[in-house]
C-alpha cells in the first residue's frame, strides 16, 4: 500500500507543473494589460516612474523569462504581488482558502449523505412509482441552478437569524456552530446537483451488484438480508460511486464561485472572478494553481480511498 | 460437527434403502417476460436420499439450474414464481414455509455451490469472513471458534497453508482453489444436502477430476447428499448414483447410473452418449443431436423432444407421454441386467422414462 | 427507432417540454405580450396578476417578466445548441481519430482531453470569457471549449469498442481504405451514444450560459437573459420574490425537458437485461 501511495504522489509532479505552465501562459492571453487598467485610475507617470512600473507588471522582459522566475519564487513560497491591492498574493489566498475548502467539504458531505441512502432505497424496494419518483426527482435535482436555488433560499429564509451567512460571516474557528449554521444553505445549493448524480449513480450501481453471482452465494448461505445488502452489494458498488464523487469535486469548486457570489461569502471564488474582471495576473495565477493543486489531492484521495476498499488494486501479488 | 465413520451408506439388500430425505414432486417454476411465460420448470419429480449422489444431466435451458435454485428458493420472484409443487423437507414444505425458515435451511441443512467460483465469492472480502459469516449465521459461536473452524474446513478441502491463506482475498486463489474456498463455505455447518450446480464447468479437466474427488469424499465421510447438476456426461459417470436426464423443463429419464449408460431408453439420453467423443469409436464422424433446443415460451402439446426425434410418431406431437418405470432387477424392457456388475452402489433401483416409446398404451 | 422514443414516457414528457419552449421562440419573433426592452418605471416591481396582463409581474425597471423569460428563450436556446454542436463536433473529431489511430496519437490527444476536463467547467467558462470578451457570442465558444473532452471520451469509447469487431477486420482484411470504415461501419455506431450526449450537454449548457450571465460575463442588460434577470434581480428579490423566481423556473423547466429527454434516450439505448436468459 506504502508503494502505492508513493507512486501516485511522484506522479503528482510532472502534472503541477504542466498545470503551471498551462496557468501561466494562459493568463497571459487576456486582452488587456494589467498595466493599463493600474494607470487608468491615475494620472501620468513620467518616464522613470513608467519603467519602474514596467518592471514591477513584468512588462520587459520575455514571458518565458517571467515564468522561470514565477516558478523560482514558488518554490521558495512567494507568489508575487497582487497588481490590484499591492499585497501579497499567497498570504491573501491563503486566508481565504479555509472557507472555500470547508463549503466544498460541505457540500460534498451533504452530497453524500442525501445521495447514497435514496440511491440504496431506489435500489432495493421494487415499486414502480417509487423507482419512477426518484428518477425524476433525481433528474430534476441535476436542473436546478444553484444560484437560483440560492436565491430562493435567501428569500425564504432571510427573516430567520443566522441562516443566510450574506454580509456577516462567521469563522468556523471562531464559533464553530454559529458557523455550521449559515453554511448549511450555501453548501446544500451546491451539493445538490451532486446528490442528485450521487444518487442515479448509486442506484444503478447497487442494481447491477445485485445481479452479481456473490449475491447469489451470500443468500444461499441463509444471510440476513441486511447483511447481504451491507457487506457484500453496497461495499461493491460504492466503488464506482467514490470516482464519480472525486471527479465531480471541480462541480463543486465552480458551484462555490457562483454561491460565494449570492451570499456575498469571503472565500476564493468570489476571489478568482474578480480577480479575472481586474486582470489581476498574480492573483489569478495563484489562485487557479492552488486550485489545480486541490484537485490533485482529491484525486489522489478518491484513488486512495479506492484502493483501500478494493483489494485487487492494492495487492500486486497474485498467489496461484 | 464430527465426521461419522459409518458403513458403506448404499444399501442392496431390498428392504434396506438409504431414508429419503428430499422429495420434489411436481415442481413447477416460471418467469414471466416480455415475450410470454417462460416454464423453465414444468413438473418435475425426484427423490434424493440420505448420501446419494444424484446427478442431473441436460443441456442449457434445460432446467436444471433452475431446479436447483427453486430447492432454496432463490430465484428471484418478480419475475419467477414457483407455480406449482411441493418440496418436501424434513416434514416442511420448502416452496411453503416462512422467509425466516427457509433462510436457516440455506447454508444449514442445504447448501449450494457455484459454476464460476471467481464471480461466486465476493472479491472484496477476505475468505476467512465468507466462511466465517455462514458459520456464525447458523450456529452460536465465538469469533474464535468460528475462526478455527474456517481453517480446518479450508484443510478439509485440500488448501495448503490453510491459515495462512484465511486472510486471502479471492482473486489470490487459482480457479481450482477457489472452488474449494467454495465447498468450505458449503460444508462448514455439515449440511445434509449440497447442491452443486455445475462445479467443475469453469475449470481446467485435470482440476475438474480432483474436485470431483474432493464431493465425492466428503460425500462419504460426512454422510452428505449431493445434488450434482451438469450437462457434462463424463462428470456424472464417475461420481453420481443416481441420473435425472432433464429436457425443456421436464425429467425424461432418470435411473440408477450403471443402469442409465448400460441400458439407456429415451431417446434424448441416447442421443446424449452417443455425442459422447470416443476414442476407441470406430467413426470419423462426431454425432450431435440434430435440431436446436426448444424455446421454453411456446412448448408444444407433447412431446418436447418430438421435433428432434429420429423416431417421433404423431403420437408423440399430440400429448405427453406419462411415466413408464421399471425395475432393473425387474424384466426390463431391455435385456435383463446382473446388479453384480455395477460399479456404483444403488439407491434407487427403478428406471424411470417418459417416452410413448415404452409406453404401453401406445401401441408402439 | 423514433416509434421506440415515442413508448417511452419520460423521452416524451422531456420531448413536450422542448417541443413547447421551441415553439415559444418560434412565437416570440412574431408577438410578445409587452416590449421586453421598454421600461415604464411607473409600472416597476408590480406582483403577477391577471387583470394588469403582466402574468408574472414585473421587474425594477418596469419590464414584464412574462415577455423577457420568452424573449430570452431564443438567445439561450441558440447559445445552448451551438455550444454543444461544436464542443461536440471537435470533441468527436479527436475522439474518432484518437480510438481508430491508437498509439502515440491516442495517448497525446487523450493528455489533452484530460488537461481540460481537470479544469471545473464553469471556471473554465469564465476564463475563457475573460480572455475573449464578454460578448454574448463567446459564450458559445466558452462552453463548447469544455464540452471537448467529454465528446472526445465518449467517441473514443464507442469507436474502441468495435475497432477489434470481427467485421471490422474483415473490411481491413478486404482491402477498403480507412476513410471508409470509418464512415461505414464505425460511425454508425456511435451515433447513440452521441445523441444522449448531446442531450445531455444541452441541458449542461443552459445551466452554464444562465450561470456566466448570472455573473455578468454572459448576455448583457438590456437583453434578456435568464440568467442576467436573476441577476439584476437580487437587489429585490426578497421585496418581489416574482422576480427571481420565474426565469429561474424558465431554466428549471427546459433543462428538465433536456434531462428526460437523455434518459429516455438511454434508457432505449441500452439492451433491455430485464429478461431472463
Amino acid at each position: 500500500m506504502a508503494r502505492y501511495i508513493i507512486r501516485r504522489l511522484l506522479s503528482l509532479i510532472p502534472v503541477l507543473l504542466g498545470v503551471s505552465i498551462i496557468v501561466f501562459f494562459l493568463v497571459r492571453l487576456i486582452p488587456g494589460s494589467a498595466l493599463q487598467m493600474y494607470l487608468g485610475t491615475q494620472v501620468e507617470a513620467t518616464p522613470e516612474q513608467m519603467e519602474e512600473l514596467r518592471r514591477i507588471f513584468g512588462e520587459d522582459r520575455p514571458i518565458p523569462v517571467l515564468y522561470v522566475e514565477w516558478v523560482g519564487n514558488l518554490l521558495r513560497g512567494d507568489m508575487g504581488y497582487s497588481l490590484r491591492t499591492g499585497r501579497q498574493v499567497l498570504p491573501d489566498i491563503l486566508q481565504r482558502l479555509p472557507l472555500s475548502i470547508e463549503l466544498t467539504i460541505l457540500a460534498l458531505l451533504m452530497a453524500l449523505i442525501i445521495g447514497i441512502p435514496l440511491g440504496i432505497l431506489g435500489a432495493i424496494k421494487k415499486n414502480p412509482i417509487l423507482d419512477l419518483t426518484i428518477r425524476i426527482t433525481g433528474l430534476l435535482g441535476l436542473s436546478l441552478p444553484q444560484f437560483w436555488l440560492a436565491s430562493l433560499m435567501v428569500i425564504a429564509f432571510s427573516g430567520i437569524q443566522g441562516l443566510i451567512p450574506m454580509g456577516n460571516y462567521i469563522p468556523f474557528t471562531q464559533a464553530p456552530l454559529a458557523n455550521l449554521k449559515m453554511m448549511l444553505l450555501p453548501s446544500l445549493a451546491i451539493g445538490i446537483g451532486l446528490a442528485a448524480v450521487i444518487m442515479r449513480y448509486m442506484r444503478n450501481s447497487m442494481l447491477e451488484v445485485m445481479q452479481q453471482d456473490f449475491i447469489r452465494t451470500a443468500e444461499a448461505k441463509g444471510l440476513k438480508k441486511n447483511i447481504v445488502i451491507v457487506r457484500h452489494a453496497l461495499k461493491n458498488a460504492i466503488l464506482p460511486v467514490i470516482t464519480v464523487a472525486g471527479f465531480n469535486v471541480g462541480y463543486l469548486l465552480g458551484g462555490a464561485i457562483v454561491i460565494e457570489e449570492v451570499f456575498a461569502l469571503p472565500g476564493m471564488g468570489r476571489l478568482v472572478l474578480y480577480a479575472i474582471y481586474q486582470r489581476d495576473y498574480p492573483l489569478i495565477q495563484g489562485i487557479v494553481l492552488i486550485i489545480a493543486m486541490m484537485f490533485v489531492v482529491v484525486n489522489l484521495l478518491t484513488d486512495l480511498l479506492y484502493a483501500a476498499i478494493d483489494p485487487r488494486i492494492r495487492l500486486d501479488q497474485k498467489e496461484a | 460437527m464430527q465426521n461419522k465413520t459409518l458403513p458403506d451408506k448404499a444399501a442392496h439388500k431390498p428392504g434396506e434403502r438409504a431414508p429419503v430425505i428430499l422429495n420434489v414432486e411436481n415442481l413447477k417454476t416460471q418467469f414471466k417476460t416480455n415475450q410470454g411465460l417462460v416454464k423453465a420448470v414444468d413438473g418435475i419429480s425426484f427423490s434424493v436420499h440420505e448420501g446419494e449422489v444424484f446427478g442431473i444431466v441436460g443441456e442449457s435451458g434445460s432446467g436444471k439450474s433452475i431446479t436447483n435454485l427453486s430447492i432454496l428458493r432463490l430465484v428471484p420472484v418478480p419475475p419467477g414464481r414457483y407455480a406449482q409443487g411441493h418440496i418436501h423437507f424434513k416434514d416442511k414444505d420448502l416452496l411453503n414455509v416462512r422467509e425466516e425458515e427457509i433462510r436457516m435451511v440455506r447454508g444449514g441443512s442445504i447448501s449450494m455451490i457455484f459454476q464460476d467460483p471467481l464471480t461466486s465469492l465476493n472479491p472484496l472480502l477476505k475468505i476467512s469472513i465468507q466462511i466465517e459469516e455462514a458459520l456464525l449465521q447458523h450456529h452460536k459461536m465465538s469469533k474464535k471458534q468460528a475462526r478455527q473452524t474456517a481453517v480446518e474446513l479450508l484443510r478439509a478441502v485440500g488448501i495448503p497453508d490453510a491459515e495462512r491463506r484465511m486472510d486471502d482475498y479471492p482473486h489470490q486463489f487459482s480457479g481450482g482453489m477457489r472452488q474449494r474456498v467454495m465447498i468450505a463455505m458449503a460444508i462448514g455447518c455439515n449440511p445434509e444436502i449440497l447442491i452443486a450446480d455445475e462445479p467443475t464447468t469453469a475449470l481446467d479437466v485435470t482440476i475438474q477430476a480432483q474436485i470431483l474427488e474432493l464431493i465425492k469424499s466428503l460425500s462419504d465421510t460426512r454422510r452428505m447428499a449431493v445434488i450434482l447438476v451438469t450437462h457434462d456426461l463424463g462428470v456424472v459417470a464417475g461420481t453420481c448414483n443416481t441420473v435425472a436426464v432433464m429436457y425443456a423443463g421436464r425429467i425424461v429419464e432418470q435411473a440408477s447410473v450403471d443402469e442409465l449408460f448400460a441400458n439407456p431408453l429415451h431417446p434424448y439420453t441416447k442421443g446424449l452418449l452417443a455425442s459422447v467423443p470416443r476414442i476407441d469409436a470406430a467413426k470419423k464422424r462426431l454425432y450431435s443431436i440434430p435440431g436446436a433446443p426448444p424455446n421454453l415460451i411456446d412448448l408444444p402439446e407433447g412431446c418436447a423432444f418430438a421435433p428432434r426425434c429420429e423416431k417421433a410418431t404423431p403420437l408423440c406431437t399430440r400429448a405427453y407421454p406419462p411415466e413408464t418405470c421399471s425395475f432393473v432387477h425387474a424384466d426390463a424392457l431391455g435385456e435383463p441386467r446382473n446388479p453384480a456388475e455395477d460399479k456404483m452402489p444403488v439407491f434407487d433401483d427403478r428406471h424411470v422414462v417418459r417416452c410413448w416409446l415404452y409406453s404401453e398404451g401406445s401401441n408402439l | 427507432m423514433f416509434a421506440r422514443i415515442l413508448k417511452n414516457p419520460i423521452a416524451v414528457i422531456g420531448l413536450c417540454i422542448i417541443v413547447l419552449y421551441m415553439g415559444i421562440i418560434i412565437v416570440s419573433q412574431f408577438w410578445l405580450p409587452f416590449d421586453p426592452l421598454e421600461m415604464e418605471t411607473i409600472n416597476m416591481l408590480q406582483p403577477p396578476s391577471v387583470k394588469s396582463g403582466h402574468l408574472l409581474g414585473t421587474d425594477e425597471f418596469g419590464r414584464d417578466i412574462l415577455s423577457r423569460i420568452m424573449g430570452g428563450t431564443g438567445i439561450s436556446f441558440l447559445i445552448a445548441v451551438a455550444a454543444t454542436a461544436l464542443g461536440g463536433a471537435i470533441g468527436t473529431f479527436m475522439g474518432v481519430w484518437s480510438g481508430f489511430l491508437g498509439g502515440a496519437w491516442d495517448r497525446w490527444i487523450m493528455r489533452i482531453a484530460d488537461v481540460l476536463f481537470s479544469f471545473p467547467s464553469l471556471l473554465l467558462a469564465i476564463f475563457v470569457m475573460a480572455v475573449l470578451g464578454e460578448h454574448t457570442y463567446n459564450v458559445i465558444i466558452a462552453i463548447a471549449i469544455g464540452y471537448i473532452p467529454q465528446f472526445a471520451r465518449i467517441s473514443r469509447g464507442a469507436i474502441l469498442s468495435i475497432k477489434n469487431n470481427e467485421f471490422v477486420r474483415a473490411s481491413f482484411a478486404s482491402g477498403a481504405r480507412k476513410s471508409y470504415i470509418l464512415t461505414h461501419h464505425l460511425l454508425p455506431n456511435i451515433m447513440m451514444p452521441l445523441i444522449v450526449q448531446s442531450s445531455l450537454s444541452l441541458s449542461v449548457a443552459i445551466l452554464l450560459e444562465s450561470a456566466l450571465s448570472f455573473l455578468g460575463l454572459g448576455v448583457q442588460p438590456p437583453n434578456p437573459s435568464w440568467g442576467n434577470m436573476l441577476s439584476s434581480s437580487r437587489k429585490v428579490m426578497i421585496l418581489a420574490p416574482w422576480t427571481a423566481f420565474y426565469p429561474g423556473l424558465a431554466i428549471v423547466i427546459l433543462v428538465l425537458g433536456f434531462n428526460l429527454f437523455g434518459d429516455g434516450l438511454r434508457d432505449i439505448m441500452d439492451p433491455r437485461l430485464r429478461n431472463i436468459q
